[in-house]
């Protein structure tokens, strides 16, 4: 078992969530990936935990892309859950989710 | 990875022979006027270390498997070639200058593959050097000049035919434990901010020229090395009070006429040594990766784009039809030149030795519009921005107790901004159109890498006209086979 796969739990995960945060690398952003961040750090900060995605016990992976491109490898992170924030609407779709569920199973989410 | 401050710390322990206005420099790193450029370096160390820009600024070592910075990666695939491209429009997009450091990156590159196949013809052991030079600059995270530019005297003579023989850099000399050289480099960038500099061939050559067939790497303050710095527009400007009137207070570039009277080269620093048949093929890998870089020009176009739309705010008119559209083509000729790096860089392949290359006739087309679309998005800035980007007085004046007060009042625009900002960013556009980043901007826009004609005898060299010609003849009904 490696450090990601170390997270996994059975039963209601428990909070705040430990989330890896992976940025792309921004080389034309169509909106402020670290704002965006941010704002998710402040809204969610009793829910959820934003960690390197190197960190270990993580529950999944967020990968917040500057452009639907979204170029960063997902590969990296397997076997955790991936989930990508493109745009500010996403950003906010994941707060929204999050705060309306906020033991939602991450691997069946459709960002 | 080193930090921008140990970056910094390390160029202090330098002993570099620089000279400027005349008079030698004692202290690189804190001149005024060489400053901002080092700032500019620096941020590529500093992004490194920030997680929104390590996607594009680190890679994996292909020697050690240590997380290093992308500026001394090799190449492994087209996506590293991809990131390339995206992280030169990033620090661009950051610094809004050039960050100098991409040289040295297609230098080594090049001769990753160059130094492999002389050794497949030659049995020789350049490739092995080569990698132990390259983990050497890794593990130090090291800035290294690429220079490739002689001052070439006479352009229609060979190296050999000169009336004077150090036009070319050449060995002057052999000895036991390696070699001497004389000659120069012009036109380089970031040359005194850089740790090292990598030598190369700046034409194909005969065996007549085998002298001036060589490439070798050497500490930037060795013995013999001297930097005599290149002007720029406005340059003095950094040496007034106060810094509006700099235009961009944070980031510059500069360039070098670096000479070498007479310095000595170990064997092991070698990479090529009278192999004149393969000057022309690292020229050619070298250029193809360099056309690709000038996505930073992109870059750099991102930052003008934003300085155009902010001063149409600043002046009142940003609801005007002709100023949107203006905007507009400033954007799709921007993104066009991104286009092109991006292109060469998905289409690149893997080369014998391992390492991947851009496509190269895309590179040459990318290179080709950065000759002309800087020159465009720069003359609607200019449009949009209005005269007073050339006759706006000093900051001297607008901080006069006399005459402050009207340089204050009839220089006002939109009555929600400040006189000084709208002064701010007109002095950007004006730096990044005509003052010291112009330099990067504009001319080197139109040089750097080759000049117009390089790429087009490139381009018609490897577009396939007769097949073109063949599909059109047989659309039109044509059934005659000329062959």
């Amino acid at each position: 078992m490696n450090k990601l796969q170390a997270g996994a739990t059975n039963g209601p995960p428990s909070l705040p969530r430990r989330i890896g945060l992976k940025y792309c690398g921004g080389c034309a952003p169509r909106y402020d990936r670290v704002a965006q961040v941010k704002a998710i750090e402040r809204e969610l900060h009793d829910l959820v935990t934003l960690l390197s995605p190197g960190a270990e016990r993580l529950e999944a992976v967020l990968i917040v892309a500057g452009c639907p491109t979204c170029c960063v490898e997902p590969r990296d992170f397997q076997p955790l859950p991936v989930l990508r924030i493109r745009s500010e609407a996403d950003a906010r779709r994941f707060i929204d989710d999050i705060r309306s569920d906020p033991s939602r199973d991450l691997a069946g989410s459709t960002l | 990875m080193k930090t921008a401050a140990e970056y910094e710390a390390s160029l202090r322990e330098l002993n570099l022979n620089v000279y400027q206005f005349g008079k030698k420099v004692e202290n690189v790193v804190d001149d005024p006027i060489i400053r901002p450029s080092m700032n500019a370096v620096a941020a590529t160390y500093d992004c490194a270390h920030k997680p929104e820009y390590e996607d594009l600024m680190t890679a994996t070592s292909h020697i050690t498997g240590k997380k290093i910075n992308r500026f001394t990666h090799i190449h492994q695939s087209t996506e590293d070639l991809v990131k390339k491209t995206k992280m030169c429009r990033l620090l661009g997009s950051i610094t809004g200058c050039c960050f100098q450091r991409c040289v040295g990156m297609d230098a080594m590159n090049a001769l990753s593959m160059t130094t492999f196949d002389i050794d497949a013809k030659y049995g020789t052991e350049y490739n092995k050097r080569f990698l132990a030079y390259l983990e050497f600059v890794q593990e130090n995270d090291l800035v290294c000049d690429g220079a490739m530019t002689d001052p070439k005297g006479d352009r229609g003579l060979p190296p050999h035919k000169q009336a004077d023989p150090d036009m070319f850099l050449h060995v002057v000399k052999e000895r036991e434990d390696g070699i001497v050289v004389r000659g120069a480099k012009a036109h380089q960038t970031g040359a005194v901010n850089s740790h090292e500099i990598i030598i190369m061939p700046t034409i194909s050559m005969r065996e007549e020229d085998k002298d001036y067939a060589i490439s070798f790497a050497l500490p930037s303050d060795a013995d013999g090395i001297t930097y005599i710095m290149g002007r720029q527009s406005c340059d003095t400007r950094k040496l007034e009070n106060g810094n509006i009137d700099r235009g961009n207070v944070l980031y510059g570039g500069h360039e070098a006429l670096v000479v070498f009277e007479d310095v000595f080269v170990p064997w092991d620093r070698l990479f090529m040594y009278k192999e004149w048949d393969f000057a022309g093929q690292l020229v050619e890998q070298f250029a193809s990766y360099h056309r690709q870089s000038y996505a930073c020009k992109a870059g750099v176009g991102d930052v003008l784009i934003g300085a155009t739309q902010t001063i149409a705010e600043f002046n009142g008119a940003q609801k005007a039809s002709h100023v949107k559209d203006k905007i507009i083509e400033m954007n799709h000729l921007n993104e066009t030149l991104f286009c092109g790096s991006v292109a060469c860089a998905a289409e690149g392949h893997k080369e014998q030795s391992g390492t991947y290359y851009v496509n190269t006739l895309l590179a040459n087309v990318c290179k080709q519009n950065v000759t002309r679309f800087p020159y465009e998005i720069s003359r609607l800035a200019q449009d949009i921005a209005g005269g007073l980007m050339v006759t706006l007085p000093s900051e001297d004046d607008y901080r006069s107790p006399e005459v402050g007060k009207w340089v204050k009042k009839y220089f006002k625009g939109n009555a929600e901004v400040a006189t000084e900002d709208r002064m701010r960013m007109l002095r950007l556009i004006e730096n990044l159109t005509l003052g010291t980043a112009a330099v990067g901007y504009l001319t080197e826009s139109m040089h750097g890498a080759g000049s117009p004609q390089a790429q087009r005898i490139m381009i018609s060299r490897q577009v396939n006209l007769k097949q073109k010609q063949k599909v059109a003849k047989r659309l039109c009904g044509i059934t005659k086979d000329d062959e």
